[in-house]
């Protein structure tokens, strides 16, 4: 007897540009796949997953609203915005049809950057705690003071420990601090159009940092 | 405390006077929605995002306040801070275009 053959749908993915660096390259992008058949149906870490589906004329939006309740999307379905999906209850992506009236009020576009600023705040602030920490822990762990105070071990182990909040802090700062700063300068007006170079060399300039700080500590060649 | 939150400040923006003036009866957030996208001669637009932060601001200033929610929608409704915010600033609007007519009927 013959199995039923499962028709899988056909996806593709996306690597995303990250929104707060580049979001309308990103929501331009996501109208053209539209156009060319490709449905948005997950958004997956650093990754888009499309489907293949009719193609249709939509343009895109995004807002950030803190876990909104649900009559936030009947307000928008009312003016012809449906909803397509919502990353961590924070960032939610819209679609319609082309000639829809903007999904914000006129002057009122930057604002929503204020919102998704004050969201990474708070996270930005701990991730430069816990690497500000890390970084005196390492830095103390080779001065006179405390070489006279301890012993070989513990002076080892506050040498690991900073060096772990280091790597943690500065991978966290990556993800925080970049988008809330990018943000912020959204929010006073300026289009980073240009500026997602000057980001894409800082977050590949904070990558080197930390694999040049992983590598030293591994083959102990010092800082 | 945000750069755009004026409610404080006495002085509705635009979007703030069309919702209050929307609830001076008590409707769900979609009817607002509805009835704002059928505002004459499209001089006005507010899109649903900001439709609702402002629904959100206004009963935090205690300007608007939920009267009844069926289910998903609430029910939004001008409290009397709100009204005679709404009066206040439509006199204000009302000084401003009979000073504006004023000098520009002199220059015909």
């Amino acid at each position: 007897m013959r199995t039923p053959q499962r028709i899988l749908p056909i996806t593709r993915r996306e690597i995303r540009s990250g929104l707060a660096f580049a979001e309308e390259h990103d929501l331009q992008r996501l109208a053209r796949l539209a156009a060319e058949g490709w449905r948005l149906v997950e958004i997956r870490g650093l990754y888009m997953v499309l489907e293949k589906a009719p193609p249709e004329q939509f343009v895109f939006a995004i807002d950030y609203q803190a876990t909104p309740d649900p009559e936030y999307f009947e307000v928008c379905a009312t003016a012809g915005w449906t909803h397509v999906i919502s990353v961590e209850q924070h960032i939610h992506l819209f679609c319609a049809v082309p000639g829809t009236p903007s999904i914000f009020s006129a002057n009122d576009a930057i604002v929503k950057y204020e919102r998704a600023a004050r969201m990474f705040a708070r996270p930005a602030l701990w991730s430069s705690v816990v690497f500000a920490v890390g970084i005196s822990a390492v830095l103390l762990s080779g001065t006179t003071w405390l070489v006279s105070k301890f012993d070989d071990g513990v002076l080892t182990a506050i040498d690991l420990v900073g060096f772990i909040l280091v790597i943690l802090g500065g991978t966290m700062l990556i993800f925080t601090a970049l988008p809330w700063s990018a943000y912020r300068l959204r929010a006073s007006g300026y289009a980073l159009q240009w500026s997602r170079l000057v980001y894409a060399v800082v977050f590949a300039g904070c990558g080197a940092c930390i694999g040049y700080f992983v590598g030293a500590y591994i083959t102990n060649a010092g800082w | 405390m945000p750069r755009h939150d004026s409610i404080s400040l006495g002085e509705l923006n635009d979007s703030q006077f069309y919702i209050l003036a929307a609830l001076v009866q008590p409707r769900h957030g979609y009817a607002v929605m509805q009835l704002l996208l059928e505002v004459p001669n499209q001089m006005v637009h507010i899109g649903p995002a900001t439709l609702y932060t402002t629904l959100h601001k206004l009963v935090d200033a205690g300007l608007l306040e939920r009267c009844a929610s069926e289910g998903v929608s609430k029910v939004y409704v001008i409290t009397p801070d709100g009204y005679s915010r709404l009066e206040n600033e439509i006199a204000r609007k009302r000084a401003m275009v009979a000073f504006a007519e004023q000098l520009v009927g002199s220059m015909r």
